[in-house]
């Protein structure tokens, strides 16, 4: 099975390889997530469903479901 | 170009890219809030006069992405773009990017280049990536872009009037309408061109780049008419073309481009230690801390609303009594003296009484907002939002439902899913606004005696709290009814970006500030305007008959009983109610509310509430013949007073008054709240059925109140 970004445990980092689904894939390009970038966990939310990731110098919040469909190794 | 009108230039760029403190900087005070055509969009412009005396018109676009937007708001800049013959259509652009994480900015950079519009890139927040040891070889990027590159600092003011001098060479070049070669950052692929030909068939655009754009975007650009939509997809449909796929193909084929260009130009003096913003994180977004801090923030922000307003309120009510105490004495006691005082002066009193209330609020918001909080609030409430139906952002619009429903349905516009989008509409008015406050202070004494209870807490205060809950429950209950009973297919999404922290620039916040109370003023005093003529129309006159007898009634009451001036005035004011068309009413609805435990007293007091909530009291003062005075308490003592001639017992009894309470509490009696949510949701379906469920919602609680403790 491929790792997705789920499989990151807090402050690990890993590079983005594809997007599992083309619909999220054209939401996560359009903020910077794009393959072959540097992706890391940063941590979940308080309540869960969301995750805190980090891109080079920026912070984006996704939801578990969109945090599923990046394919990283 | 035509000369006769002043230059048109698009500020435009990601979200949290400092676009808006860039447009603050150069505009200042000089803006204008007006609408896009069709649209419920803000739209913020502002004329500035250049250096060698062009007045130049700027306008502030929403931040977006890419031109492959998600929410309406996003939608109007692509809109705006794919049409040439579009009002706002800019003649050059300035794109704004943050020059901490400049990748990011490319995209939508080298999109907006395909428009061949004449544009200059302002790299903004310097004084951060300076900070950061970030610095850029900015002739690299002016080579590749082919368009001129300018650093600056809005929070510093650096280099805001060296812009402001390249933005005289940016008017110079649309001016001489510059043909020169345009560089293209994307080859177009065999289908793209036949989307191209196709779109083409159907509108007027200047660019092979916006015709793709409409090809994706077709079925909802307000310009393309609906047979064209129709057309324009059964053509596309005999094409290999599939947006979805070509949408990922450009956005890579692009970050491949510019990439590489960007990592050479790219000079990093610092480390790359963890920054400041993630400690911080650790702290505001922690797992127990983070939500102990949002409660203790949103405890803070309205004990403040309370606190700080009661003394601007003070003076908002002085003014507005004087004001009217001045117009009675200089103009002749008649009809329209009395429409001025009591219907026009007396309705817009009452609601500029909550501008420091609402001021109060939308400046802290705001504050948390620029400081980098709120998008973390979001992020941190989103999952639970979302088992309601709603999205994290909706988080914003119900703590500012705490002062008024007004700007908080204007405000989810940046909710991109339709469903959470109406979702968070319909229930936002539900919360507790400043309107309700004094109707809660008159009524909670009846409910809850003033007394200390649990070592220390104020009885009353704690109802006031409860009822408080008790709406942010009701609006998350109903939420979640709507989410099982609203369809859609359309995929939601939360992908917001937790800027950097940063200090905030005073300058934005007061602006936002000034701008939101301005659209509640505007909003809710062009209804209350209306409504409060009617309802003065309505409390003044009546059948003749009933008019004549009861001042002829009153006359002998008032003699055989010698009331004083005052006394009298009183008496006959309220017995002048009674007769009016507005007590007729009145009676008329007392059958429906009986079982509620009202009276036709009370019946008049809900029909004018209509206008808004806190005429309640005011209503109250004028039926009990205290109509000169304002004051809450003595309201209270007349009302405490008052005998049911049926029952023979306390009108306002626990039970009434607690039925009342909850009424309140539920009831959508706001006109202008209705005019919003029919705005925003383009029909009068939405706030139909929004009055309907409120006034369930209120009549059935209320009814349930009053028939169990009566």
């Amino acid at each position: 099975m491929d790792k997705n970004v789920l499989h990151l445990k807090n402050g690990e980092e890993a590079t983005v390889v594809r997007f599992a689904d083309h619909g999220m894939a054209c939401k996560l390009l359009t903020i910077g997530i794009i393959p072959d970038s540097r992706i890391k966990m940063i941590r979940k939310a308080p309540f869960g469903g969301a995750y805190c990731l980090k891109l080079g110098n920026t912070f984006v919040a996704v939801r578990a479901d969109e945090a599923r469909s990046i394919i990283i190794k | 170009m035509p000369q006769d009108r002043p230059i048109k230039i698009a500020i435009i760029g990601n979200p949290n890219s400092g676009k808006s403190s860039l447009f603050n900087a150069l505009t200042g005070l000089n803006q204008k809030i007006s609408n896009y055509p069709g649209v419920t969009v803000d739209k913020k412009s502002g004329a500035i006069t250049l250096a060698n005396g062009e007045r130049v018109e700027l306008i502030d676009f929403p931040g977006i992405y890419s031109l492959y937007p998600n929410s309406s708001d996003e939608k109007i800049v692509v809109e705006t773009l794919t049409n040439p013959q579009n009002e706002n259509y800019p003649d050059a652009i300035i794109y704004v990017a943050a020059s901490l994480e400049l990748e990011k900015h490319f995209l939508l950079a080298t999109q907006l280049k395909e428009l061949k519009i004449p544009m200059l890139l302002c790299l903004t927040m310097m004084d951060i990536s300076v900070a950061k040891g970030i610095k850029y070889d900015t002739s690299a990027l002016t080579d590749y872009l082919d368009i001129a590159v300018i650093e600056v600092s809005s929070l510093t003011g650096v280099n805001i009037d060296g812009l402001k001098y390249q933005m005289i060479d940016l008017i110079n070049a649309v001016r001489q309408q510059n043909t020169t070669t345009w560089k293209n950052h994307h080859k177009l692929s065999q289908v793209e061109q036949e989307v191209i030909q196709i779109s083409r068939e159907y509108a007027v655009v200047d660019t092979d780049y916006q015709a793709l754009l409409i090809g994706h975007h077709h079925q909802w650009l307000e310009h393309i008419d609906a047979a064209d939509r129709i057309n324009i997809s059964a053509k596309l449909g005999q094409t290999d073309f599939n947006s979805i796929k070509n949408q990922i193909d450009e956005t890579l084929g692009r970050f491949n481009l510019f990439t590489p260009v960007i990592q050479r130009a790219t000079e990093r003096i610092g480390d790359n230690k963890k920054s400041k913003t993630e400690r911080l994180d650790n702290i505001i977004t922690h797992r127990i801390f983070g939500p102990i801090l949002f409660f203790a923030l949103m405890l803070f922000i309205f004990q403040a609303i309370y606190a700080w307003s009661e003394a601007p309120m003070g003076w908002i009510e002085g003014l507005f009594e004087w004001m009217s105490g001045w117009v009675s004495s200089v103009l002749p006691d008649a009809w329209y003296t009395s429409l001025i005082t009591d219907g026009i002066i007396a309705g817009l009193g009452g609601i500029m009484v909550f501008i420091p209330q609402i001021a109060i609020l939308f400046l802290l918001i705001t504050a948390l907002e620029e400081v980098g909080y709120m998008s973390r609030a979001v992020f941190m409430f989103d999952n639970i939002m979302q088992r309601f139906g709603l999205n994290g952002r909706s988080i914003v619009a119900l703590i500012s439902g705490g002062a008024c429903a007004i700007p908080a349905i204007m405000s989810t516009r940046t909710i991109a899913n339709w469903k959470e989008r109406l979702n968070t509409i319909m229930v936002t008015p539900l919360i507790s606004c400043s309107a309700r406050i004094p109707v809660y202070t008159v009524l909670i004494g009846f409910v809850v005696p003033a007394e200390t209870v649990w070592g220390g807490f104020n009885a009353q205060g704690l109802a006031f709290m409860g009822l408080y809950i008790l709406s942010i429950v009701a609006a998350l209950v109903s939420a979640w009814v709507f989410k099982m009973v609203l369809k859609s297919d359309e995929k939601s999404f939360l992908m917001i970006e937790l800027p950097q922290y940063k200090k905030p620039l005073l300058r934005n916040v007061l602006l936002t500030v000034k701008e939101k109370v301005g659209t509640f003023i505007i909003e809710a005093g062009k209804v209350i305007f209306v409504l409060s003529i009617i309802l003065w129309f309505l409390a003044s006159y009546g059948p003749s008959d009933a008019m004549q007898r009861a001042e002829a009634e009153s006359t002998t009451y008032i003699t055989t009983n010698q009331l004083d001036e005052q006394a009298a005035e009183d008496y006959l004011a309220s017995q002048k109610l009674e007769a009016s068309y507005a007590g007729h009413l009145g009676k008329f609805i007392e059958p429906a509310i009986r079982p509620l435990g009202y009276d036709w007293k009370m019946g008049i007091a809900l029909i004018t509430s209509f206008a808004a909530r806190e005429i309640f009291v005011g209503t109250m003062a004028t039926i009990y013949s205290v109509g000169s005075s304002d004051d809450e308490m003595t309201v209270r003592e007349q009302m405490a007073a008052e005998i049911n001639p049926i029952t023979g017992e306390k009108q306002y009894n626990f039970a009434s008054s607690l039925s009342l309470l909850l009424f309140y509490v539920f009831a959508l009696q706001c006109l202008s709240t209705l005019a919003v949510t029919k705005r925003e949701t383009k029909s009068w379906k939405w706030p139909i059925i929004q009055f309907l469920y409120m006034g369930i919602l209120a009549y059935g609680s209320a009814f349930m109140a009053y028939q169990w403790f009566g």
